[in-house]
């Protein structure tokens, strides 16, 4: 009797602690880092590198340490993150002024040091890997000192053991050494910037999250480091995401992005997106339900008259677009959501949903449950990725799914189309959406089946281009494009304000009308203007692939 | 006595098209001023090279965007329209507007301005989202004096707003690309 007790007793603790573990809510004491734009490896990076470190081990746990990044960071939400989190989840942050007092307040956390070779950039991925295993903070010879003096221990010491090594020699190195040990559902292309300036800002979670470091090549000739990048992705589990970025000036967006397409795995960008082992310990605030702005239901009609109807796009995940840039409102606007943030970094979407006018609308995207390019994904993973992309959908209440294929494009030029039986996919996939738009550049995918067409951009806004260009432009589909309706759709680039294209709307000649996506794709629906088209075998393509 | 005068007439209508046939300020290569040109879209770099045998001129396009480079040519003639298989525009690469598989472009060249100025006209058939339209674009190649600078002013018939780029000569003994 006494042991059945025991044995009950021993049960409803574990529960209670499994409850408890599941539903702990984030400390509501928190401290903040501000840092400033140097990322240079001779001077602002090594410190930058020590503390994105020491977050990443300070929130294993508990979320401690945020960062606020100047508002001309690429990711420039991180201050009104942070006014969210001390307004919507009553978090109280002291502010950390300097390394020193970070190390101070956070060297618990840690159980030593690795060293990495200021002179050998892939030593600092392989430092941040091993810091994510071993719990140590990545330190340059500099910054030794420092760490001694809180009382940290060298760990590992990389200075000089890849000198002279090629990249493909020193992940190889690393592979035989670490990736046993890491984490098979989660990888770290920390790539983004080389050379004299790294920006690493998303190494906190990696090392939360006991990644894998890299920045291994997707180019085809430089075979050495693509023989050990298709390894790693060979090795990690159906569903996997590849967080980070590629490596500009070692492949391409869009060979990494393909490569990492035909495993049927899901990229998260960028390298430099910021306090991931922050943002995933929060859910939505108590009560919180998306609740799009939909100006139309999903089975109503609408009929399109003799117009030209545009509708403008941001695309570049929402919270490195034109969020924050003045003149967001003016416009109807649709904004491609990183979906997966609903899973680590739900407060983030919730700030955006929270701050979103009457003419600001979600869509799903980009492709699927992250962004991948669908020509390229593997037959057999197709449903299940858009099942998990269905379901994430459901909960941002979107109608709308982006997708997005520019594996045979150059950049923002070129080939963004999909094969015919790509758009079967997508079709029988989502039965339940208003419609699809595709393209990053401009395309020429296009179809109407039932009442869900499928548009492409006509019109990629280059946030360098004149105005009075882009109003030109502009001018010219309209002209060329002489049937009316015309569906004109446009998407934005990163960093465009809006303010600029009310100028440039103003400007636009004909009978033109800007709708919000789900009235433009459902006008779209009524009357077919434009031809039915998928990518052809003789289409142009910058890379032939694998 | 009107034998004569008809002769002269004849060779005072012969004379400018045989003076013009060509302008050997034009032939070289041309490097695109971007500071002082219309905003190129898609494109990173131009230059121009123009060659002349007679009557007929071939410009080729020796454009770049990022690592690609894209060289392409077309080929007129003074004398009379041509019809030009995969014209080559130089196309403002973030619109829909493709060029149609084995499209042909009729175009008409010739000097005018006592030569300084090739005048281009080219019926160029485009694919644009609701199926197939075309551009009329009416070119002016304008060879400054002193035959350093050139100036392509592009009208199209769907456009307002006239393209106008600014192009230097290089030395020939420059090997640089763009």
């Amino acid at each position: 009797m006494n042991r059945v007790f025991k044995i009950l007793l021993l049960c409803s603790v574990s529960f209670g602690a499994l409850l408890f573990s599941a539903s702990a809510a984030p400390a509501k004491k928190a401290w903040v880092m501000r840092f400033d734009l140097d990322w240079k490896v001779a001077s602002g990076l090594p410190e930058k590198a020590m503390l994105v470190s020491l977050q990443g081990l300070a929130n294993r746990d508990e979320a401690r340490l945020y960062i606020i990044h100047p508002h001309d960071f690429q990711w420039e939400i991180t201050e009104p993150l942070y006014d969210f989190y001390k307004r919507k989840h009553d978090i109280a942050f002291s502010e950390i002024s300097n390394a020193n007092a970070a190390l101070k307040r956070f060297k618990s956390a840690a159980k030593g040091y690795v060293v990495w070779d200021t002179e050998v950039g892939a030593s600092l991925n392989v430092a941040f890997t091993i810091a994510g295993l071993e719990d140590a903070i990545v330190v340059s010879e500099d910054l030794i000192s420092l760490a001694r003096k809180h009382g940290l221990k060298q760990i590992d010491d990389l200075r000089g053991r890849y000198s002279g090594q090629s990249d493909a020699e020193i992940y190889s190195d690393a592979i035989d050494r670490y990736w046993a040990r890491c984490n098979r559902d989660k990888i770290m292309l920390m790539g983004g910037h080389r050379g004299r300036v790294m920006m690493p800002a998303m190494a906190d979670w990696g090392i939360r999250e006991r990644m894998f470091f890299h920045d291994l090549s997707a180019d085809p000739e430089e075979a050495d480091e693509l023989v050990l990048n298709r390894q790693l992705l060979e090795d990690l589990n159906p569903g996997s995401i590849v967080f980070g970025w590629h490596p500009y000036g070692k492949d391409t967006e869009e060979q990494s992005t393909m490569l990492l397409s035909t495993y049927g795995l899901k990229m998260e960008g960028l390298h430099n997106l910021p306090n991931l082992s922050y943002n995933c310990q929060f859910e939505f605030t108590p009560g919180f339900k998306f609740t799009n702005n939909h100006h139309v239901a999903l089975d109503e009609r609408l009929v399109a008259e003799e117009k030209v109807y545009i509708s403008f796009v941001q695309s570049d995940s929402i919270g490195i677009g034109v969020w924050t840039k003045p003149g967001r409102g003016k416009l109807p606007f649709a904004w491609q959501v990183t979906m997966n943030w609903t899973k680590f970094s739900p407060a983030a979407l919730e700030y955006f949903h929270e701050s979103a006018t009457v003419n600001d609308y979600f869509i799903g995207g980009l492709s699927g449950p992250g962004y991948m390019y669908p020509n390229n994904i593997p037959k057999e993973r197709f449903h299940e990725l858009m099942e998990e992309a269905k379901e994430m959908m459901a909960v941002l209440d979107e109608h709308v799914m982006e997708i997005m294929d520019n594996s045979a494009a150059d950049g923002n030029v070129g080939n963004a189309d999909l094969f015919k039986e790509t758009v079967d996919a997508y079709y029988e996939a989502f039965p339940n959406v208003l419609g699809f738009i595709n393209g990053y550049g401009p395309a020429r995918t296009r179809d109407l089946r039932d009442s869900r067409p499928m548009i492409s951009y006509d019109y990629y806004i280059d946030p360098k281009r004149p105005r009075e260009e882009v109003t030109a432009d502009l001018n010219e589909l309209i002209a060329l494009n002489s049937k009316r309706p015309y569906f004109l759709l446009v998407h934005v680039r990163e960093s465009n304000d809006v303010n600029s294209l009310v100028e440039v709307v103003e400007n636009l000649e004909g009978p033109v009308e800007v709708k919000p996506l789900d009235v433009f794709l459902k006008l779209a629906a009524s009357e077919k203007t434009y031809e039915t088209r998928f990518r052809q075998a003789s289409d142009p393509v910058h890379f032939k692939g694998y | 006595m009107k034998m004569i005068i008809l002769k002269s007439l004849v060779l005072a209508f012969l004379f400018p098209i045989a003076a013009f046939a060509s302008n050997p300020d034009f032939s070289g290569r041309w490097r695109l001023d971007k500071e002082r040109s219309s905003a190129l879209d898609g494109w990173t770099a131009m230059d121009l090279v123009i060659s002349q045998d007679g009557s007929k001129i071939e410009i080729a396009h020796d454009m770049r965007w990022r690592s690609s480079r894209v060289l392409e040519s077309n080929v007129f003639d003074t004398e009379g329209p041509v019809e030009i298989e995969n014209y080559f525009r130089v196309d403002q690469r973030h619109m829909a507007v493709y060029a149609p598989k084995q499209s042909v472009t009729p175009v008409s060249a010739n000097w005018i301005d006592e030569g300084s100025t090739l005048r281009v006209e080219a019926e160029v058939p485009v694919e644009v989202s609701q199926g197939t339209a075309t551009i009329r674009i009416y070119s002016e190649y304008r060879v400054g004096e002193g035959g350093e600078t050139l100036t392509l002013i592009e009208l199209h018939s769907t456009r307002n707003n006239p393209l106008v780029y600014r192009f230097r000569k290089l030395a020939s003994d420059d090997t640089s690309r763009p």
